[in-house]
Parts: structure tokens; C-alpha cells; sequence
């Protein structure tokens, strides 16, 4: 064995294979040809609208990472977006804004805890599972609000969605705080360790005594937190809940994460990795509308461009 | 009929094949033989094309191959069967046989008479089931078989069985003697590859022996025998392949299972696992050894009592067995027993996270201790790895089954359940795991074993036994534990009267 030059190859090798690295890679060249060949890319005022925009979906998807990571899937992070916001609306107006947040997030994060248990004690598919929850909420939605969710301006949420510190838009603030705890819960904590495991292989983790309802109970309920967090945050930004404010998430979440080098069969990827990806997806949004296309149009490119993306580098790997 | 000339092949900087010559003559069978991760499995992988060597080439029928991929390796006649299943277990054994080369007329696929098709290859390789039950419902052995039928059907001129016997008993492995006699009669050609040396002994005409990635030598097997392979393929003469037995020891039983049952599969089985011993369970394959073990492990629902120390315990889980100490190495190595897509160290670190983060769930990890833990236990049991950052896929089986058994250790396992600890390992680590079950016996540890492999179960356990239907119907210790009594047993499923 050559110690020598396996030494000099390993760290460049180890790079190649880290998608998470290309996913910020790749950020880094779209966003500098965005500044050089876009209009509207190049001040300090567009960097801060993106990184504000692109923390709602960061938000949704560090929470879909955790679930991916644990190769299940959570559709109904769309339904929670709105339901939170549509909640918290209409409490705040009646009960003030602490009541309306801790209400919507203790809401969220109960259907987190259902979906967990038709995934485990039910053995629901995690897809058919989310599918039915996110469509149960949008239904119950639309009974509680009659249709006509409210618009409610709570000062707490405003400041969220679009105060400032230092310059630094405190939605993104928020984001990166979020995406260290839960790099800190999937990458240090034994939690973590039981995630990947799982995500790796479920009938070798049983029999390693693997605690898989609390481990899964833990990973849907803070995926549905985050997104209950996440509407509450676009509440503050547009002053307005509405019943469809959640649908782009949905898929863009999961995007998101497989962008960011995450395996969408579970057991393989960084947290860190999904915020490149969130960012990715926000500026060819962004880019898209700058060159004035058409929403039809803009949305058969998007699809075109996360395939390519995916394509360029973010593949299953055969075995 | 085939030659491989000169072949090298490395992955990621580590040689496994180098300048490997050999040939098999059309008519011939030739036994392939050599520890794990000496380099059979890669050879077999150039010859089917699912690798292309580095150097070297292989010559069909004086023709060196071009292109060499699988399908081309099948319509050249090449023909092969793995000890990894390959059968869809939601299709019928019909469909799985002929998968990919259904009968068809005028493109339309004969559905209808595909169990008709399917009968006489089941026939020819002794397997008496109906070909319309689903593949995943037979037990392991048949499912093997299968395989063999389904590798038939391209009437192979070279046909490759690699451990394709490691999970039959020696009714199926007559009937897979059968299918390799008439091949040669028919002037086909079979590479076989076999833990078992008495298999290889008994079928092949020509022996060719690998160690780390070379030929060391290609004898006649008239010219040879047992030892001289052995020591051809480990370089030293293998002396103790089985440690020696203490003297019998007074401790009373850990363990006592009475009336155990799991429906459909073992009933009113009863044992005592006691401190400083190695109980067996024997018998042919397949009679309720391996959910004796899964009840155990808290894998398999189950009735009857079982107590642990006096006090009942009921294992509904493998958490629960685990926390009373009772820990259960897997006979699905690969699916069970590791994460095969994890790192070694993620694989050793799992079972022992409690330990390395006590305070809660979501405590940090220790990543010191988690490294010189997982650095211990790879000195301890000498795992080839070329870091404890390798994926455990890419291990040889022995290593993978040290692994499986090694992450146990830190738990300090009061029970130890281990199901076909051996299987299609070389002999070199088989020895080093016999030795290292009774050192853990030594130490303390009850430790209870199922194998298909009688020599290992005479050698190794200091009692055994012997299932027949489900239940236990004989057991054998001190002079009466001999291989003749433990096949009888087996086979007549009644207590073999000396």
C-alpha cells in the first residue's frame, strides 16, 4: 500500500464524494453568474431579500431532512405551513399573538405526532401517511375558516419575517439558529447517530436495539414543528394567511434536500448540504421571475433545472 | 474451454487479484478454493463481467473476450449461482427460473405454461414444490436450489457455483452433485467455490488454491489432499481448529427456557444456558433453530416461560433483550446482523451509544471514547478494514461476521445468541470465532449456537441439541456428542440409542 499518495489523494477524494460540498459549489457558480449576467443580482439589498425569501423554504427543509435522512418522506408539511399561519391568525385576533403562536405550534407539532404513529404503530407508508394528514388538514382548513382565512398583522411575527440585525435579515438569523440545532441533533446527538442508522437499514437497526418509535416519534415531530414555524414566519412576512400559503413547500422542501446532497433513500447526507439547497432553489426562482417569463413557462424551467442539478450531481448511487 | 491469462485487479489502491493464470477444461470440474478476501469472488466477478480486470485477459474458446459484460457472459453460455439470493420473493418460482427468458411465442409471453416449463428443471435439481408458490415462501435452501434451476435454463456450458451449497442440507447438496455430474458428462464445464472441503474433495477433478490475490498452486485431486490444500491456501499448518473444553463447571443455568414456542415454527422447547458454556442446536435445516434464537432476542413473538437469573423475563423486542444482556448475532448477516451501507465504526458504535452518550437521547456523542472503543474492538478481533471509516460492504464476510459479533462486546452480553456464526467463511477466522466464543464462555458468558455445519457443532459446543419438527429430540454431551450421533438424530428425528 503507497501510504504517500493515498494520503495526498484521500482528502481531494473525499471532497469529489461530498455532495453536501458540491451542493454549495454549485450555489456559488449560479450565484456569481447571476451577478455578473442577471440584472438586479449585484446589491446588497437582493442578497438580503434572497437569503430572506429562500429561509421559509430552509425552514420546511431542514425539518424534511431529518425525515429523508430516516429514508421516510413528509407531504404534509404544506398543510402545516397553512395551517399554522391560518391558526395563529385567527387566535391572535381573539387571544393576542402569544396565544395564536403557542397554539399553532403545539398543533403543528401534534401532527408531526400523528403521522408518526400510523408510520409506526399502524405501519402506514410514510407517503400515502403525510399525503392524508396534509389532506385531512386542508379540508379542516377550509370547514374552520369557511373559506376565508384571516389577515392579521402580529407585531412579534412582523418583526421575525422582516426585522433586521446588524443588516442581516432576522428570518435568515432564525434559519441558521434552526439549521445548528438540528445539525446538532442529527450529526452529534446519539438521536442522530439512531436516525442514520435507521435511515441505513431498518431490520439491522431492530435487531441493534434501535429505539425506532421514539426515534421516528422525535424526527416527524420536529419536521412538523419547523413547519409550523416556517408559517408562522410567512404570516409575519405578508401580513395575510391564506389556505394554499403552504403548497410550494411541499415539493420544494424535499428538493431542497435531495439539491443538498441528501439521499433521498435515507442513511446518507449533511444538514448543512439542504441549506445550499434551499438557497439554490430560491435564486433560480428569483432568476426565473428577473427574466420575466411567464408562470407557465417559469415552472417548466424550474422542473428542468432541478433534474439537470440533479442529474449534475446529486444521483443515486448504484450498489 | 476458459482461461483467465495474467489478470490483475485493484480497487481504490488495494490490490486483490495479481497475475492470476488458471484454466478449465471443457468437461471438467474445478474447484476454486482460498481464504475470504483472497480473491475467489472478484476472479468470478471478471469471468461473469461484472468487473473488467486492470491487466490480463480472459480467453474463451481461444478467443479473447471483448467487451465482457454479463448479458454477453450468458449468451457465451456462462451460467452462475451465488450464495446471495437474487430471487424476487413476490414472484412464483416459475416466474423467478425463468426470468428474462420466459417461453415466448410470436413476442407474447407463455404465462399460462410456465409452471409446465418450469417442472422438469425442478425436477432435475430434486426440488419437489410447486412451482406457482411465491419464491420468498420457501425456506433458504430451496430458494437455492431454485437458483440452480434458474441458471439451468440457459443450458450453461461453463456453470458457476459460488458456496451455492452453504445453506442446503445433504439431501440438496446430492442433488446439486447430481446436476454438476451431468453437466460433466455432457462435456460442460463447473467452477465451484465451497467452505466445505469435502464437498470440493468429492466433485472436483482439478483444485486451484488463492491466497491474497494469487495462485499459489493447481493441483489434481488425485495428487492431493485435505492438509496439503490447507496449507497451500493459509501458508501454515492449521493446528486447534477448535479451542479446547474447560473441565465442566458447577454455575447454574442463566437462562432457562421451558415450553418455548413460536407458532408455525418451534414448540415446547426447552433449555439452560448456563455461565461458561456453549450449547448447540443441530438438526437439519430448517426446524425451528433459528426462531429459538429470534424468540430469544425478542425478535420473534413467542409462549412458554423463560427466565433470566430466576426472574421471568419476556422479550417483546430487541431492546428489551438487549437491556437484559441477552445479545443475538443474526444469521442474515448482511440484512441483520450489520449496516452494511455504514461505516465500520457507525456498525460498532450503534449497540454501545448508550454508553457513549448516557445522559439522554440527545447528548452528544463522545467521539473519543467512541474512537478508541471502536479501535479496541478491531485490534481485538483482527477486522481487515483498511480504516473504521470503510463501508462495511466493502469487507470480506469473515470480516463483515466479526463485526457483526464484535459491536456485542462493550454491552458485556450475559446471553449470547449466535446463528450460523460460520457460514461461508474461510477457515482461517472460523477458527479465530471458535476461539474467541470460548474465551467469552471462559469469561463468563452462556452462549448458545445454531449451525448447519455438524463438525462445527461436535468440535465447538460442549452440549447440543438436536431439533427435529420443531422440537428438541435429543441431546448430546460429553462422549456421546459425535458427528454420526448428531446426523443420526437429525435425520431420524428420534434419540439415537448408541
Amino acid at each position: 500500500m503507497t501510504t504517500a499518495s493515498s494520503t495526498t489523494a484521500r482528502p481531494l477524494a473525499a471532497l469529489r464524494d461530498n455532495r453536501a460540498a458540491w451542493a454549495f459549489g454549485v450555489l456559488a457558480v449560479v450565484w456569481i453568474a447571476a451577478i455578473l449576467f442577471a440584472q438586479g443580482f449585484d446589491s446588497v439589498s437582493s442578497f438580503r431579500y434572497l437569503v430572506q425569501t429562500a429561509s421559509f423554504l430552509g425552514i420546511v427543509a431542514i425539518g424534511q431532512t431529518l425525515v429523508v435522512m430516516m429514508s421516510g418522506i413528509d407531504l404534509s408539511v404544506s398543510g402545516v405551513v397553512a395551517l399554522s399561519a391560518v391558526v395563529c391568525a385567527q387566535t391572535a385576533a381573539s387571544h393576542g399573538p402569544v396565544a395564536g403562536i403557542l397554539v399553532a405550534l403545539v398543533l403543528s407539532t401534534l401532527v408531526g405526532v400523528v403521522n408518526a404513529a400510523g408510520i409506526t404503530w399502524l405501519r402506514v407508508p410514510p407517503m400515502v401517511m403525510t399525503l392524508a394528514t396534509g389532506t385531512i388538514i386542508s379540508g379542516a382548513l377550509l370547514v374552520y375558516t369557511n373559506g376565508a382565512p384571516k389577515s392579521a398583522r402580529v407585531g412579534l411575527l412582523d418583526s421575525l419575517a422582516n426585522g433586521k440585525v446588524a443588516g442581516i435579515p432576522l428570518a435568515f438569523v432564525l434559519w441558521l439558529v434552526i439549521a445548528a440545532a438540528a445539525y446538532w441533533l442529527l450529526h452529534l446527538s446519539r438521536t442522530g447517530r439512531y436516525v442514520f442508522a435507521v435511515g441505513t437499514s431498518e431490520p439491522a437497526s431492530r435487531a441493534s436495539g434501535v429505539p425506532l418509535t421514539a426515534t421516528s416519534f422525535t424526527v416527524y415531530a420536529v419536521c412538523s414543528l419547523l413547519a409550523g414555524v416556517a408559517g408562522l414566519v410567512l404570516l409575519g412576512f405578508t401580513g395575510t394567511s391564506s389556505l394554499t400559503m403552504g403548497n410550494p413547500y411541499q415539493l420544494l422542501s424535499i428538493a431542497s434536500v435531495v439539491l443538498g446532497g441528501t439521499s433521498i433513500l435515507g442513511g446518507r447526507g449533511h444538514l448543512l448540504g439542504t441549506i445550499a439547497g434551499a438557497l439554490l432553489l430560491t435564486l433560480i426562482t428569483a432568476l426565473l421571475a428577473a427574466w420575466n417569463l411567464s408562470e407557465g413557462i417559469r415552472q417548466v424551467f424550474q422542473g428542468l433545472l432541478i433534474i439537470l442539478l440533479l442529474l449534475a450531481y446529486a444521483r443515486e448511487r448504484r450498489n | 474451454m476458459l482461461s483467465v491469462e495474467g489478470v490483475c485487479k485493484s480497487f481504490a489502491g488495494n490490490r486483490v487479484l495479481h497475475e492470476v493464470t488458471f484454466d478449465v477444461r471443457a468437461g471438467e470440474v474445478l474447484a476454486l478454493v482460498g481464504e475470504n478476501g483472497a480473491g475467489k469472488s472478484t476472479v468470478l466477478s471478471l469471468i461473469t463481467g461484472l468487473q473488467t480486470p486492470d491487466s490480463g485477459r480472459i480467453v474463451l474458446d481461444g478467443e479473447p473476450v471483448r467487451a465482457w459484460s454479463p448479458q454477453r457472459a450468458r449468451s457465451a453460455g456462462i451460467g452462475s449461482v451465488h450464495q446471495e439470493l437474487s430471487l424476487n420473493p413476490h414472484q412464483t418460482v416459475a416466474e423467478n427460473i425463468f426470468l428474462g427468458a420466459w417461453p415466448t411465442r410470436g413476442g407474447l409471453v407463455l404465462g399460462r405454461n410456465l409452471a409446465e416449463h418450469a417442472r422438469p428443471l425442478l425436477e432435475r435439481v430434486g426440488l419437489d414444490v410447486d412451482p406457482r408458490t411465491k419464491a420468498g415462501r420457501l425456506p433458504l435452501g430451496q430458494q437455492q436450489l431454485v437458483e440452480l434451476a434458474k441458471a439451468l435454463v440457459s443450458r450453461p456450458r461453463l456453470l458457476i457455483l459460488d458456496e451455492a451449497t452453504s445453506a442446503l442440507d445433504d439431501d440438496q447438496v446430492q442433488a446439486v452433485f447430481r446436476v454438476v455430474r451431468e453437466l460433466r458428462e455432457a462435456n460442460s464445464s463447473v467452477i465451484m467455490v465451497s467452505h466445505r472441503m469435502a464437498e470440493l474433495f468429492a466433485m472436483s477433478d482439478r483444485l486451484t488454491v488463492l491466497r491474497d490475490g494469487q495462485v499459489t498452486a493447481t493441483r489434481e485431486r488425485a495428487e492431493t489432499d485435505h492438509d496439503d490444500i490447507v496449507r497451500l491456501m493459509i501458508g501454515r499448518e492449521l493446528s486447534n481448529l477448535f479451542p479446547d473444553r474447560p473441565a465442566a463447571t458447577e454455575a447454574g443455568p442463566r437462562l432457562v427456557a421451558r415450553g418455548l414456542t413460536v407458532p408455525g415454527a418451534c414448540h415446547g422447547v426447552d433449555l439452560e444456558l448456563a455461565p461458561g458454556r456453549i450449547i448447540g442446536l443441530g438438526g437439519l435445516q430448517g426446524q425451528g433453530q433459528r426462531e429459538v434464537l429470534r424468540a430469544l432476542g425478542g425478535l420473534a413473538r413467542h409462549a412458554g416461560t423463560v427466565e433470566l437469573d430466576g426472574r421471568p423475563c419476556r422479550s417483546r423486542s430487541p431492546r428489551d433483550a438487549i437491556r437484559r444482556g441477552i445479545a443475538y448475532v443474526p444469521e442474515d448477516r448482511k440484512i441483520e446482523g450489520v449496516h452494511v451501507a455504514q461505516s465500520v465504526r457507525a456498525n460498532l458504535a450503534l449497540p454501545n451509544l448508550r454508553t457513549l452518550a448516557p445522559a439522554s437521547r440527545l447528548a452528544t456523542v463522545a467521539r473519543g471514547a467512541e474512537n478508541r472503543l471502536v479501535d479496541e474492538l478491531i485490534r481485538r478481533l483482527r477486522v481487515k478494514t483498511s480504516s473504521p471509516a470503510q463501508q462495511v460492504r466493502r469487507l470480506s464476510g469473515g470480516n463483515q461476521q466479526k463485526v457483526a459479533l464484535a459491536k456485542w462486546l462493550p454491552t458485556r452480553p450475559g446471553v449470547l445468541l449466535l446463528a450460523e456464526p460460520t457460514r461461508g467463511i474461510d477457515v482461517g477466522t472460523k477458527r479465530e470465532i471458535y476461539h474467541l466464543l470460548r474465551e467469552l464462555a471462559d469469561g463468563g458468558m452462556a452462549v448458545l449456537v445454531t449451525s448447519g455445519d455438524t463438525m462445527e457443532l461436535v468440535g465447538l459446543c460442549d452440549e447440543v441439541a438436536v431439533m427435529y419438527e420443531g422440537t428438541v429430540v435429543d441431546r448430546l454431551s460429553g462422549p456421546d456428542l459425535t458427528e454420526e450421533r448428531l446426523v443420526r438424530a437429525s435425520v431420524t428425528g428420534s434419540v439415537a440409542h448408541a
